[in-house]
């Protein structure tokens, strides 16, 4: 009975061996697929590991694509049972792997791997059970680190609506279990992958148009549209090296050509690919538009940032696809042809929103612009040699890039309670509490200006409504202008800006003007902050972007609509920035020339040059700034290679920036005397600031409190307190300063005759000086104060800091205005009949008053008075800046004067041959506009004598400071009658009788502005008011018809009766000096991008500007251990915050 | 670098700063507008482009006191123009006029239409004609420049409507229509009548207030035309019939307040009166000041202050600093923004007629420097427009600070030599009377030259008494 039970127990022994021997012999196998090429020592650590597995039914094929090395004997010594499939040319991972499908038959799974990922002995078991448990066509493992497992890499990766790939896990993240649930995800890493070989097949593989990066991403959403389930199994644990992205040499053109795309290039072109390629074509249709925005805002960002790695990347991205469009169309048919589930299904395991708008926001808010996009680079193709670079400061000054100065910024995650309280007692001292504070200035901004957001700005000084894009871009290169009677002069470089801008906007040239004009604010913060890179510590320059903005100054100019006080504010401190820095840099000894370095010297001669071109476009005042400061830095500079330095650079900017501009400023210098009037004109006494108000920037409505005398007295602080480098800037500053104050001074009252650039602009330069001044307290007391036992100097400083903030207040208490002072209401309601004119032609409108209330370029009339003629109506911004000479405008204000000295009644005859038909002074901004404290600026004889004329007639309309007469004389533009019109001087005869004016009827009808006139003529003279005479050619019945003189300017023409042609005919040197000025604008921009080096920027102290030696982000992520050793530990701290692409680098 | 270079350069920063602030405020005196306000009344220059004057006064017929226009061109050359002539009833009539090199042409305006007040726009292709309205009825005669400007705002000093009449003229010359509001300053206080609120005096439009219909039984009405649109030229004309005075006035007003005025000669009528009417139209107290100068030196000045918008009347009659009958210059003088200043002189009953008369001063405006002045009594010595009409007497002041010389000459007639009727130098403020070359010459139009500022009044007759009917001398623009 024993012996049979026994035998029985035996029996079932064997049996349920067997079933196990059996079942064991049943486990599906599987093909672990290594991809590798050239492969570093890490190789053997890879074979060992998955020699090492549990898994009964594994087997090793290692594909070696392509490259110099065979590695055959070192698989074979590691792992004798592995396969090696050579390839003998170089194919990317993709097509690498795919090998698989045509060298392996009967498995049931592959294990897709680089060879720098080692599996944990039960990873692969883990991961097929888990495939069995899920039913999940591809699982993806745990990835920790090589060195220190607790660092986790990888637990599945999500993807946007768009493509953007985003990691499930924070960069740095340690593994506590917090990521250990099995779960679906959108895309397995392809570092190691577990995928059913069946579905593998199905899907043909990878894609083997894609070099590198992003075939997992195409892969699993293929899988996904197929029904596949891509699952993580934490339980299955791979260390991942990183050493090599991709698994291959990244970028590895077979041509060899060092043109090669950088991995995030492939990356961006290959997410592209997959979404063009995975979405059905009515989720296309709804996604594809919002990757287009998305992937537009992202470039103009970069471009902004000058990131250019990001923007080639993103452009790059689209023209590979173009480029390649018959393959995708092909590729997205096969893709489309396994779908078995429906777009939406798929879509519900993305993120909603956009990964990469949300990685980038993060990234700003908690790294700064700078080291966002710097950090891009170090995947493009540094130069070799290029992390020596380190000697001149070049990070721009965004309050981002300052954040990340900040040393206690990488603490701030792990910030006890104590010493968070510890850190909230310092004031702006981390770069959190700066960017808090940046947040609340930016609101109180947009606060301040939120009346300005919602409807158009209203017709009040300079802000006239912008042309269409096309028709800033036809103004550009226009050869006659309209503006007086008729002008020849190159149009201001202004029109080409407002074009371009115009155009990127799509044409929304409302929009334009706003971004132009409230862009100016912010970029002149951005300014100071990257002008106090200098001496300043991050909190200086925070403090310094701050008191800048709080200057009333561009307030002062918003509420009086000038572009040129705004534009000022902006460029003025980028222009003095590099100048500054030019006095400041230490002499390179190995450098010979006077701007330092070659390439830095013309990048900082090109960059002022074209920063003092476009603004001088807007504010041609802009360059008497560029040139005040470089003297003014000249005559302090310490050294005579200092000084010859800022020479050298302010006047070769401003010669560059003439340059730029050239057709322009030839038209200027061809004025003659008239020249300096482009730069501003004369005001009159009774409107003229005086010095107390040019010292605290009250030069409008805003800014004239008590208080806004506070922040001059803080800005001495630096001079009582600060040392070294501090010292020095603030005593140039203050130079500077003074002697901006005491130009406009001059300007103001006139003591400068006819040069009297914009107080606006001249002053602009101390409220820089003032804001950095402050800054440089603020830096000063951070260093300079440092050790010093409590004394006056702290109470000193305390006070002076508490006056600076008190001294703000006055510009804070503006935001409730909405608006900054703006008239609600301008002159385009009550001068809207201008427009409307019942005539059968436009006709014209002489503009008088004060300079800074015309709402037109203008020119001076002596006494503070200033004229314009304008053509059809209210103007558009296509008036603003008049060229230099009147012309025969000038005539017009010699009437103007004669009726001012009595010595005429009949002034309307004699605006009427220029067909002036209406005559509008204009005596403030606006007619809602508060009174001046200055009073009227009018001459007072000026109304009286319009209102003596015989023969003009006022014309009521509302509001204050408005005055229009109406000429009812006026003749057409163009006109014809049987009678000749006098051809010189009007005889007294003639007046007498009004024969010269009588009988005229209009022809040839057409826009104003207009270069071609065509019409019917009846036999008799042809009148043409259209200056310059000469240019005017007439063709009548086919035959070209000489002109005669009219009135003196104007020309008149004996027609027959018939069709006739009246053309402008302008001669080529124009639009062969604006080609050229178009080309060296390219010129100028491709050389600055092309010949800046791929440097990421992180060599630079924060305070004195002195360089030290530093790593440059992803020295980790190199292709050596030893470059990759010390990643984990010693990376600095720059690095370990910096933005990493999502998908890139870390798998 | 050490504190106290620190202190030492900080120091001077600030002293930089606080002295180039005060030498700023130093330097600079209160912003003035540029350019000062038109006198109502000057010749334009011969090279002027073309000019105008705008005479407001006279009736159309016998009993609404005639009016006539001399014309007297300055120049050697002839001046061709135009005038229109515009009555109250709304008609209007244009004809050439030609006034002859150095000659007085007396124009009798047509009468458009039905009677009424007229207006006339006279307009010259050139300049260097002065053009002078006078206007003769029962009542008396008087006669004033016309005036040269338009002007939002007219101010008169004086007026009663106790003692005679007073019509306010609005003349709109230009092409634009005024809308005109008219006050009154009485004794009673200010008044503004709804009728005379709202004025419109269109395009070429003339309208005559008669203003003792609303403004009743006041001894004393100073008036303000203000208008709230466009620009008219505002005259009053004032008749007096009182116990036997009578008398006709024509007043062209004061476009502006001025600081100074000057009356080159006056005097104290035996058992008349003279009275100086000093009206403060501005919203600040004036301190004002009138200085007189007899023919043996100044006597101590009459000093008061003029409250806002009240007139300050200066009885020099009653005076006894000022003897009777004796000739005195008296010169006016406001601190603030200005006043306006006319004088009445009232010749006692028994007088000649007039025996009452209106005559403005002659501003002295800021900036001008008038070293000619142009009188012209009506019509010519052969064809005198106002019967009887012959000069009684001029008087030449010197109002500057600086001896001056003068030489009084006849604008010279066809085919006349300029005839030198008299030369005189004056020490500063003092004046010279011209009355036996004058008599001698008659009626003519005469030319008042000094080597410096002068100012001048000519005293015609028929009157009661020098002083009731006075002609002021107007000078060239170009001084």
């Amino acid at each position: 009975m024993l012996t049979s039970l026994w035998k029985g127990y035996s029996q079932v022994q064997a049996s349920l061996a067997r079933l196990v021997a059996s079942v064991a012999e049943r486990a599906p196998a599987v093909v672990a697929v290594v991809v590798t090429k050239d492969p570093g020592p890490w190789l053997e650590a890879t074979l060992e590991a998955l020699g090492s597995q549990d898994y009964p039914e594994l087997s090793v094929l290692v594909v070696v694509a392509g490259g110099t090395e065979d590695p055959t004997a070192r698989v074979a010594k590691v792992l004798p049972s592995a396969f090696v499939r050579r390839l003998d040319h170089e194919v990317g991972f993709p097509a690498a792997a795919n090998e698989v499908l045509s060298v392996v038959e009967g498995a049931a799974f592959f294990l897709i791997c680089h060879d720098d990922c080692a599996p944990a002995p039960d990873a692969i078991s883990a991961m097929v059970e888990e495939s069995y448990r899920s039913n999940a066509g591809i699982v993806s493992p745990k990835f920790v680190g090589w060195d220190d497992p607790r660092a986790l890499l990888h637990v599945g990766m999500s993807v946007d609506k768009t493509g953007a790939v985003v990691d499930r896990v924070r960069p740095g993240e340690v593994d506590h279990g917090q990521h250990d649930s099995v779960r679906d995800v959108f895309v397995a890493p392809s570092v190691c992958m577990l995928v059913r070989a069946d579905l593998f097949a199905e899907l043909g593989g990878f894609d083997p148009a894609i070099q590198a990066m992003a075939e997992d991403l195409d892969l699993c959403w293929r899988a996904h549209l197929a029904g596949a389930r891509v699952m993580v199994a934490p339980a299955a644990r791979v260390r991942h090296l990183e050493a090599v992205p991709g698994g291959i040499a990244l970028g590895a053109d077979p041509s060899g050509s060092s043109d090669a795309p950088s991995p995030y290039a492939l990356e961006r072109r290959h997410e592209l690919w997959a979404l063009l390629k995975c979405y059905s074509a009515v989720h296309l249709l709804r996604v594809l538009p919002q990757a287009i925005l998305l992937n537009l805002a992202e470039v103009l960002v970069a471009i902004v940032a000058r990131d250019r790695s990001r923007a080639r990347a993103v452009i790059g991205a689209w023209r590979w696809t173009f480029a390649n469009r018959s393959e995708l169309r092909e590729r997205r048919h096969r893709a489309q042809a396994v779908r078995r589930t429906p777009d939406a299904v798929v879509r519900r395991l993305q993120v909603r929103g956009s990964a990469r708008l949300s990685a980038y926001v993060s990234a700003v808010s908690h790294l700064g612009l700078d080291v966002v996009h710097s950090g891009l680079a170090v995947f493009g193709a540094t130069p070799p040699g290029a992390e020596e670079v380190s000697g001149e400061p070049q990070l721009t000054g965004s309050v981002g890039r300052a954040f990340s100065e900040d040393a206690d910024f990488d603490e701030l995650d792990d910030l006890s309670p104590r010493s968070r309280a510890r850190h909230r007692q310092r004031i702006l001292a981390s770069g959190r509490s700066r960017l808090v504070g940046a947040l609340v200035v930016a609101l109180i901004l947009v606060i301040g200006s939120r009346h300005l957001f919602s409807a158009g700005f209203p017709l009040v000084g300079q802000f006239l409504p912008l042309p269409s894009w096309s028709g800033a871009w036809h103004d550009f290169f226009a050869s006659w202008h309209p503006q007086g009677l008729g002008t020849t002069a190159p149009a201001s470089p202004a029109f080409a800006v407002l074009g371009t801008v115009g155009t990127v906007l799509l044409g929304a040239m409302g929009l334009t003007e706003k971004v132009l004009v409230l862009g100016c604010i912010p970029l002149g913060a951005w300014g100071m902050s990257r002008l106090l890179r200098q001496g300043g510590s991050p909190r200086a320059r925070w403090v310094g972007a701050v008191v800048y903005l709080c200057l009333p100054l561009p307030y002062d100019a918003l509420a009086q609509g000038r572009w040129d006080g705004l534009v000022a504010f902006a460029a003025t401190p980028w222009v003095l920035s590099p100048l500054l820095a030019a006095v400041q840099a230490t002499p390179d000894p190995d450098d010979q020339t006077l701007l330092g370095t070659t390439f830095r010297g013309w990048r900082r001669l090109a960059v002022l040059g074209v920063v003092v071109a476009v603004s001088a476009c807007f504010a041609p005042a802009m360059v008497v700034v560029a040139l005040l400061a470089t003297a003014v830095f000249a005559i302090s500079a310490g050294s005579r290679q200092a000084r010859l330095r800022v020479l050298a650079l302010g006047i070769g900017a401003t010669v560059l920036a003439a340059a730029l501009c050239a057709p322009w400023v030839v038209g200027i210098l061809a004025a003659g005397s008239h020249a300096v009037g482009i730069l501003g004109l004369p005001i009159a006494p009774a409107g003229a600031p005086g010095w107390g108000a040019l010292l605290r920037f009250d030069l409008g409505p805003i800014g004239g409190s008590a208080l806004s005398w506070l922040p001059l007295f803080a800005a001495i602080v630096p001079l009582l307190v600060a040392t070294g480098v501090r010292l020095r800037l603030a005593g140039r500053l203050w130079l500077l300063a003074l002697a901006s104050w005491l130009v406009a001074l001059a300007v103001s009252r006139g003591w400068t005759g006819s040069f009297a650039p914009s107080i606006d602009v001249v002053v602009a330069p101390a409220a820089a000086a003032v804001a950095a001044t402050i800054g440089l307290g603020v830096a000063a007391f951070e260093r300079d104060l440092f050790g010093h036992q409590f004394g006056w100097r702290q109470v000193v400083t305390a006070a002076m800091a508490g006056a600076a903030v008190i001294g703000l207040l006055p510009i804070v208490g503006e935001v409730g205005n909405g608006a900054w002072g703006l008239p609600s209401g301008g002159f385009r309601t009550p001068l809207q009949f201008l427009s409307a004119s019942p005539h059968q032609q436009p006709s014209r409108v002489l503009w008088i008053g004060p300079p800074a209330d015309l709402p037109l370029g203008a020119w001076s009339a002596g006494g503070g008075l200033a004229y314009a003629v304008s053509e059809g109506g209210l103007p558009d911004a296509g008036a603003l800046w008049a060229p230099a000479s009147p012309g025969p405008a000038f005539s017009l204000m010699e009437a103007v004067n004669l009726a001012r000295a009595r010595r005429t009644v009949h002034l309307g005859r004699l605006l009427a041959p220029a067909g002036v038909r209406y005559v509008v002074v204009i005596d403030q901004l606006a007619p809602d506009a508060p009174p001046s404290g200055g009073g009227s600026a009018l001459p007072g004889d000026l109304i009286p004598a319009l209102m003596a004329q015989g023969d003009l007639r006022q014309v009521p309309v509302v509001g204050q400071g408005l005055w229009v007469f109406e000429d009812p004389a006026a003749l057409p533009l163009r006109a014809e009658r049987r009678a000749p019109a006098p051809s010189a001087a009007v005889t007294t005869a003639a007046r007498a009788s009004g024969a010269a004016l009588h009988g005229w009827r209009p022809v040839l009808a057409g826009a104003a502005g207009g270069l071609r006139f065509s019409g019917h003529l009846s036999a008799g003279t042809l009148y043409s008011s259209a200056a310059p005479a000469g240019r005017w050619q007439l063709v009548s019945t086919g035959h070209v018809v000489a002109p005669r003189p009219a009135f003196g300017w104007a020309s008149q023409y004996r027609v027959p009766a018939g069709n006739a042609v009246l053309e402008f005919r302008g001669t080529p040197l124009l639009p062969i000096g604006i080609v050229l000025e178009v080309a060296l604008w390219l010129w100028v921009a491709v050389s600055l991008i092309r010949r800046r080096p791929f440097v990421p920027r992180w060599g630079r102290s924060a305070a004195d500007g002195v360089s030290r030696p530093r790593s440059p982000p992803g020295a980790g992520q190199g292709t050596s251990p030893e470059d990759a050793a010390p990643a984990a530990g010693s990376r600095p701290r720059h690095v370990r915050g910096s933005p990493r692409p999502v998908s890139v680098g870390s798998r | 670098m050490r504190t106290g270079t620190r202190l030492v350069v900080v120091v001077a920063l600030v002293v930089v700063l606080a002295g180039v602030g005060i030498a700023d405020r130093l330097a600079t005196s209160a912003p003035q507008r540029f350019g000062a306000p038109a006198p109502a009344m000057s010749v334009p220059a011969a090279s002027d482009e073309s000019s105008a004057w705008y005479c407001w006064g006279g009736g159309t017929t016998s009993s609404l006191a005639p009016v006539t226009l001399e014309l007297v061109n300055t120049t050697a050359a002839a001046v061709h123009g135009t005038l229109t002539t515009v009555a109250t009833s709304g008609r209007s009539l244009t004809q050439a006029v030609t006034v002859p090199a150095l000659q007085t042409v007396t124009v009798v305006p047509a009468v458009p239409g039905a009677g009424g007040w007229l207006g006339a726009a006279l307009t010259f292709f050139g300049g260097g004609v002065l053009a002078t309205q006078s206007v003769g009825g029962p009542a008396g005669w008087s006669q004033v420049p016309c005036s040269r400007v338009t002007a939002p705002t007219w101010y008169f000093p004086s007026g009663s409507t106790a003692d005679g009449s007073v019509d306010v003229t609005l003349f709109n010359p230009t092409v634009t229509d005024a809308v005109v509001d008219l006050s009154f300053l009485t004794r009673s206080g200010v008044l503004q009548p709804q009728p005379y609120q709202g004025l419109v005096v269109g395009p070429r439009q003339v309208l005559d207030e008669h203003i003792g219909d609303y403004v009743q039984d006041q001894t004393q009405v100073a008036t303000i035309v203000h208008a709230r649109a466009g620009a008219v030229v505002a005259g009053e004309f004032q008749v007096r019939s009182d116990n036997g005075v009578q008398g006709a006035s024509l007043l062209t007003g004061a476009p502006s307040p001025a600081r100074r005025w000057v009356f080159p000669a006056s005097a104290n009528p035996q058992l008349g009166s003279t009275v100086f009417h000093v009206f403060n139209p501005t919203a600040v107290p004036e301190r004002v000041t009138v200085a007189v100068r007899l023919g043996s030196g100044p006597v101590a000045p009459f000093v008061e202050l003029v409250a806002p918008a009240s007139v300050w009347s200066l009885v020099a009659s009653q005076q006894t600093r000022i003897p009777t009958a004796e000739t005195f210059a008296a010169t006016v003088t406001a601190t603030g923004p200005g006043v306006v200043v006319d004088r009445v002189v009232t010749a006692p009953a028994g007088a000649a007629a007039p025996q009452w008369g209106t005559v403005m001063g002659v501003p002295q405006v800021a900036g001008t420097n008038p070293r000619i002045a142009y009188l012209a009594p009506p019509g010519t010595a052969t064809a005198p427009a106002v019967s009887g009409a012959q000069p009684i007497q001029l008087v030449v002041m010197n109002p500057s600070p600086r001896r001056i010389s003068v030489v009084v000459q006849t604008v010279a007639s066809r085919g006349a030599a300029l005839t030198v009727l008299g030369r005189a130098t004056l020490s500063p403020g003092a004046f010279s009377v011209f009355a036996r070359p004058l008599a001698a010459s008659g009626v003519r139009a005469l030319t008042v030259r000094g080597s410096g500022p002068t100012a001048s009044i000519e005293d015609l007759a028929p009157a009661g008494a020098p002083g009731v009917v006075s002609l002021v001398g107007v000078p060239p623009d170009s001084g």
